[in-house]
């Protein structure tokens, strides 16, 4: 081999090294680089409308219970299998169970909320983990299954008894009680879970299990990891943070109605994307996500200012907000997982 | 050229196979023999009419203190699934194994692993390295996975550098993605994975397929450090050299049976290869 031929090369190593170096910084920042970008382009076009403490109050509860069931997503797209679709019904389950099971006492609702949820969770981890079904088309199977069960048990919607002094009342408060700074519980609740969430995926057996098995499952398995369990438990981790989602949810609507969770699902998962954890799993992070769910809080924010005014004269706009939400948000998504993958392939790993 | 600086530019007409070599690995051809101290001990993993119906039936064999066992015979004559079945990855359905005399049964690899077995699959890249993980992650994988909690971090790093440097891994940077490095390099990451744990037995299948000279010698050399530290090793290798050269004892399985045991002196690359066609039946040995 020639001389010059061996700089070469050396210099190509060298460049596809610093470019994969740039690429996992871009892959950490990035999203608040996106964050930024989008608070700026709010306060440029819609002023001080969209600089208010009111409109920063408003993205931050929305954003906080789609983080909160974001979060426990992540778990499962680390661990190599994308997202459990069954989520907006199993919020709505989680919802009418609360709240039916308020006269028995607040502790004994949420105990029996949650416990629902962790059930639907453990059945979906035990399925798609140890029976080795296909997680997209399982969950998605288990979120109509659920639909027919809500439908069959209960009436269209759930109202808690609110006369004061009643369980019912002390649960509308879960999502009325607002710390010093209007910070509501919800935020606290959250706040607490995103170190939790990171401890355990970078500072745990269990994480290590998850990038592991996320990672290449079948190497996972012949380095002695319990990969069938580990799935299982990425799944118990979602439906938890989805249960709790739904409670604050509940509480917020001061109702549980079939619809509680719809778009939680895919709301979940673009903001999980957007936070850097590749759909093929192993990579991610917690504070990511929370990244992640800033721009998906603010471009519903943004395409919601949008839709509140008539643009080029066109009233249609007007009552859409929630329709232009659904399509950026799907545009987002598709955008995010083409530059992944395409980014990923050009690293030299060609599993996006 | 040999990590990653040129050492050398020879004309055509000046290069012979045994000087390319010595260039390439940065030593002699003839200190590439492994040097064994001391010979093989008491018995450790005792293994008694062990079967998986279709995959190999009734196989009895013993492997000793200090030990390299060879394993041999053609792909597909069950050397593999015999390894895994020892290992809990797969079941099996008749038999037991003894390791210094205690009853394992490993439900799975985990299991196995915390009895003191280790398994290297032949299959670098699908089963045995994350690629897209970095070289330290892979290297303590079986450890983390052996353990009850996360090893940590101080702990690991000393792990791995002590195998980059056993091992004369290159490059050795503990975040460098497994998927950057030559092939070579990939096999001693995955050797370095099981050495982590400390296995008492462990089992190599195919430990240098698709691996340069230089790091075959490496690899070549760790296994008889493994064997002189009083650890057993079973080695499957479809490399007749190789397997004639490290083992002390070497085994062929013929479709699923053992035909043939042949020990060191005995065999030669032809007597095996007989043997694992089904012919010879290991007294081929005398007449070679």
């Amino acid at each position: 081999m020639s001389e010059a031929n061996s700089t070469q090369s050396a210099n190509k190593a060298a460049r596809t090294l610093k470019t994969s170096g740039t690429l996992r910084m871009l892959n950490r920042v990035g999203v608040f680089l996106m964050v930024g970008v989008l608070v700026l382009v709010g306060a440029a076009v819609f002023r001080e409308k969209f600089l208010s403490v009111a409109n920063g109050l408003t993205v931050l509860r929305s954003v906080t219970l789609i983080a909160m069931v974001a979060m426990g997503v992540s778990f499962i797209t680390y661990g190599g299998h994308y997202v459990d679709l069954s989520i907006p019904n199993m919020i709505a389950l989680v919802g009418f169970v609360t709240v039916s099971t308020l006269h028995w006492g607040l502790g004994i609702s949420l105990a029996c909320g949650l416990g629902v949820g962790m059930a639907v969770g453990l059945v979906n981890g035990y399925i798609v983990g140890y029976l080795r079904l296909n997680p997209i088309i399982w969950t998605l199977a288990m979120n109509f299954m659920l639909a027919g069960f809500i439908k069959l048990l209960f009436a269209g919607q759930a109202y808690p008894d609110t006369d004061p002094g009643t369980s019912g009342h002390l649960f509308l408060q879960l999502s009325e009680y607002e710390l010093p700074g209007r910070i509501p519980l919800a935020t606290v609740v959250l706040a607490a879970m995103v170190p939790v969430a990171g401890w355990l995926m970078k500072r745990t057996r269990f994480g290590n299990q998850i990038q592991q098995t996320g990672s290449a499952y079948e190497v996972a398995r012949l380095s002695g990891v319990d990969v069938r369990r580990t799935v299982l438990m990425t799944f118990a981790v979602s439906a938890l943070t989805a249960s709790m989602a739904a409670i604050f949810l509940a509480s917020g609507s001061r109702s549980a109605t079939f619809e509680l969770g719809s778009g939680y699902d895919f709301s979940a998962i673009t903001a999980v994307v957007l936070g850097g954890v590749l759909l093929s799993g192993g990579t991610g992070s917690g504070t990511g996500v929370i990244g992640g769910v800033m721009v998906i809080g603010l471009l519903d924010n943004l395409v919601s200012q949008v839709g509140k005014r008539t643009v080029f004269g066109m009233d249609r706009i007007i009552d859409g907000g929630l329709n232009n939400q659904m399509v950026v948000k799907g545009c987002v998504f598709v955008l995010v997982v083409a530059l992944t993958s395409w980014f990923a392939r050009k690293g030299g790993q060609s599993r996006g | 050229m040999r990590d990653g600086k040129k050492v050398a530019t020879r004309p055509m007409s000046e290069t012979t196979p045994a000087g390319m070599v010595e260039l390439m690995i940065g030593r002699a051809v003839s200190e590439t023999r492994i040097m064994r101290k001391q010979a093989p001990g008491e018995v450790r993993l005792a293994v008694k009419n062990f079967s998986r119906y279709g995959f190999f039936h009734d196989l009895n064999f013993a492997v000793r203190r200090g030990e390299i066992l060879g394993i041999g015979g053609l792909a597909g004559s069950g050397r593999s699934e015999l390894a895994r079945s020892l290992v809990g990855i797969d079941p099996c359905d008749a038999g037991e194994a003894r390791l210094d005399g205690e009853d394992i049964c490993p439900a799975n690899l985990r299991e196995a692993m915390q009895c003191g077995l280790g398994y290297l699959t032949e299959d670098r890249k699908m089963q045995g390295l994350a690629l897209n993980l970095d070289l330290e992650t892979n290297a303590l994988a079986a450890l983390n996975a052996k353990a009850s909690r996360l090893v940590a971090a101080k702990r690991g790093r000393a792990v791995f550098e002590k195998q980059a440097a056993d091992l004369q891994l290159y490059p050795a940077e503990p975040g460098r993605l497994a998927s950057q490095l030559s092939g070579g390099n990939q096999q001693k990451v995955l050797l370095a994975k099981w050495l982590a744990i400390e296995p008492e037995v462990l089992i190599l299948d195919e430990p240098t397929r698709g691996v340069d000279i230089g790091a075959k010698q490496v690899i070549h050399e760790a296994i008889g450090r493994l064997a002189d530290a009083g650890k057993s090793v079973i080695v499957i290798s479809s490399d007749l050299p190789e397997l004639c050269m490290l083992s002390d004892r070497i085994l062929i399985l013929h479709k699923g049976h053992f035909v043939g045991e042949q020990t060191k002196g005995q065999f030669t690359e032809d007597s095996v290869l007989l043997a694992a066609y089904g012919e010879g039946a290991g007294e081929g040995a005398a007449h070679v």
